[in-house]
């Protein structure tokens, strides 16, 4: 079954573009325009997520978001805005949004947001390791080893490495990594998640057949053992 | 400001400071109390003369009488015979007899005696003019009748001359406090119109007219000191905003010119794949350092203009530090650059802009990963004190020149040696920024060698 996705945009071009996106990437995609027939829709009927414009007619994007929250409904939000700005970005994921992205966006980025919401949305029973082809993170001893052989990772590539393995097989870019591992919201002008990417890379891949932590041209990273 | 249609409006109630109908308002009031005073003066005084003359002329009389009972009449007639003649005191004396025949003393004052004992005033001729006197009569036992005269026109003259002098002090104080009231009227207007017309030349676009102020000042000059400290921040304001106009139109136009350069070179045709590609990807990174100058800019506005303190929360600056310290570690160790890190192991718990702070430590240790150069040591530190906080970011590289410190602080500036490399000049403006939210400074220090930046926050 496809997944249902409930669009809520009153800009006409944005819109498109990211129904296209959507589309061919297989989800079922519902279009609204206007506060209230958000609201309507997503009371009316479930979907896997909404990606929900702040500023739109009708009702304010944040009094959509507060009103479903009010109402009980759970489906995962991603806030979308053209005000970058810190506040608004607070004031966002406060009123209930689960995450929150700027405007211009590439659609590399509102895709690998959705997967990543969306994933979070399905409970899944508790696991105590992580594990991508012969790579293992034991949650609970925070120990690494590949093809059984033990790696030396430092605190910050564990927490890095714990992070992709979560998102396995997705694509994670760099500014979800600064946000979701370091909860740093600001592009620091440098490669720094390169760096981090890179040093882990070294550890976890260096000396093995496989390579599995995959850069993605354009977007960001991918663990996996397919290439 | 001479508005069109905008004409000044009177403030309700009259509240409005009309000169010459204060100096009138005055003068009434002054006036009015001229005359309620010397009215007063004037009953006041009669009443006590008044009294005062009765008990005099009734001691007179009394001690008379008791004359004439211990040393008999004789006596009486020789006291009064020797009173008349020395005439003083402003008492007359006369003696009748039954029949009305003077014995002793003035004859003419004799004349008019008809009831018993009572005051009643007489009008006598002495010495050819006309007196008026007030009399008292009594009996003797013996069936003579003594006479005390007061002369009233001593009493009268008394009187005016409390009136004269009492007129004149009044006169003369209500003319002291008009020409007071005046000069503190004029001075007011003269004070106050100093300051409207420096707000006038301020209007009229010359920024840097000032209120001129004196020291110690009166309340004027304080007035005058807080409109001068308000002058001074518009025109750093506006100075300010100058400055991010002009560096933004070069800082924008730059990234945005280089942008089209990528995208007509890979419009180009006959490119191979790849070419188009790292021409596109070129266009895509300039439009990227576009939009964070941009969403920096507005950072900065917002913690300066204080809209994000409805964002602060209580957050452990303790573990927020280390983690940012954690986030930029690799950028220090591929400078080769030793980092010692000093945190407190307890919670550290301050209100603040969580990201905001995040990203002014970020800036503080990636400007250091920068400009202190290979091999240098970067020291973070955390104080902690009651009132303030403070995040030390040290190293020992070249440091940043004394007179250059206050200057990189703001928005745009970058430092000649810093020109080569890439940067947008708003590092440290928003460190800036972020300690002024927090009610704190950024302080750029000399390390001997290198440079100190302090990031001082209130608790």
């Amino acid at each position: 079954m496809s997944r249902r996705i409930l669009l809520v945009e009153d800009d006409a071009d944005a819109a498109d573009y990211i129904l296209k996106g959507l589309r061919e990437e297989g989800f079922t995609v519902e279009h609204v325009a206007d506060g209230r027939d958000a609201l309507y829709m997503a009371t009316a009927s479930a979907f896997d997520a909404i990606v929900l414009d702040r500023m739109i007619p009708g009702l304010d994007g944040l009094a959509v978001l507060k009103a479903l929250r009010a109402a009980e409904i759970d489906t995962p939000v991603l806030v979308l805005s053209a005000l970058a700005q810190l506040d608004e970005r607070v004031k966002g994921l406060r009123a209930g949004g689960d995450d929150y992205l700027p405007k211009p966006f590439a659609f590399s980025e509102l895709s690998a947001r959705l997967e990543s919401l969306m994933r979070r949305g399905s409970a899944k029973p508790v696991q105590t390791t992580l594990s991508c082809g012969d790579l293992t993170l034991d949650l609970l001893t925070r120990r690494v080893t590949r093809a059984g052989r033990p790696l030396d990772l430092l605190p910050r590539e564990l927490k890095l490495l714990e992070h992709l393995l979560r998102n396995k097989n997705r694509v994670v870019t760099r500014t979800m990594l600064l946000e979701q591992v370091w909860d740093y919201r600001f592009d620091p002008h440098t490669s720094l998640i390169d760096t981090h990417v890179s040093r882990l890379r070294k550890k976890i891949d260096e000396g093995f057949d496989q390579p599995l932590l995959h850069t993605v041209r354009g977007a960001g990273y991918r663990l996996s053992e397919e290439p | 400001m001479t508005g069109d249609g905008h004409a000044p409006r009177r403030p309700p109630f009259g509240l409005s400071v009309w000169p010459w109908s204060f100096a009138l308002l005055m003068f009434l009031a002054a006036a009015a109390a001229l005359v309620a005073a010397l009215v007063l003066v004037d009953q006041t005084g009669e009443r006590i003369i008044e009294a005062e003359a009765q008990a005099a002329a009734r001691a007179e009389h009394d001690y008379l009488i008791s004359l004439e009972r211990e040393e008999g009449l004789a006596a009486l007639v020789d006291t009064l015979n020797l009173r008349e003649r020395l005439k003083g005191g402003g008492f007359r004396y006369s003696l009748v007899d039954a029949r009305g025949v003077p014995i002793a003393g003035s004859a003419e004052l004799a004349r008019p005696s008809r009831s018993a004992s009572s005051w009643r005033v007489v009008q006598a001729g002495a010495n050819g003019g006309q007196t008026r006197w007030q009399v008292v009569a009594s009996a003797l036992p013996s069936g003579e009748r003594l006479l005390v005269a007061q002369n009233l026109d001593l009493r009268r003259a008394f009187r005016a001359a409390v009136f004269r002098s009492s007129a004149l002090a009044i006169v003369l104080a209500s003319g002291a406090c008009i020409a007071a009231g005046l000069a503190l009227n004029s001075m007011l207007l003269s004070r106050a119109s100093a300051i409207a017309d420096t707000a006038a030349r301020i209007a009229g676009g010359d920024l840097a007219a000032r209120v001129r102020t004196h020291e110690p000042g009166d309340v004027f000059d304080r007035l005058g000191v807080s409109i001068n400290r308000m002058l001074v921040q518009i025109e750093d304001l506006m100075t300010g905003l100058q400055t991010v106009t002009d560096s933004l139109a070069h800082d924008l136009r730059t990234p945005l010119s280089r942008l089209k350069g990528a995208l007509i070179r890979a419009m180009a045709p006959g490119l191979s794949e790849a070419e188009r590609i790292a021409a596109v990807e070129l266009a895509h990174a300039e439009a990227d350092r576009t939009l964070a100058t941009i969403s920096a800019l507005l950072d900065i506005a917002q913690a300066e203009t204080g809209l994000s303190r409805e964002a602060l929360a209580e957050v452990d600056i303790a573990a927020l530090t280390a983690e940012v310290a954690e986030l930029f570690s690799p950028l220090l160790e591929d400078a080769r650059q030793s980092f010692r890190i000093r945190i407190p192991d307890a919670r550290v718990m301050a209100r603040t802009h969580e990201l905001l702070l995040r990203q002014a430590i970020g800036n503080l240790l990636h400007n250091a990963s920068r400009h202190a150069g290979e091999g240098a040591s970067v020291a973070l530190e955390l104080l902690e004190g009651p009132e303030k906080l403070e995040i030390v970011v040290a190293d020992n590289g070249p440091g940043v020149p004394e007179a250059d410190r206050g200057r990189v602080q703001q928005r745009f500036v970058r430092l000649d040696q810093a020109r080569s490399t890439q940067g947008s000049g708003l590092g440290l403006a928003i460190v800036a920024a972020c300690a002024k939210l927090h009610r704190g400074e950024l302080l750029l220090e000399d390390n001997h060698p290198g440079l100190r930046a302090v990031l001082r926050l209130a608790r």
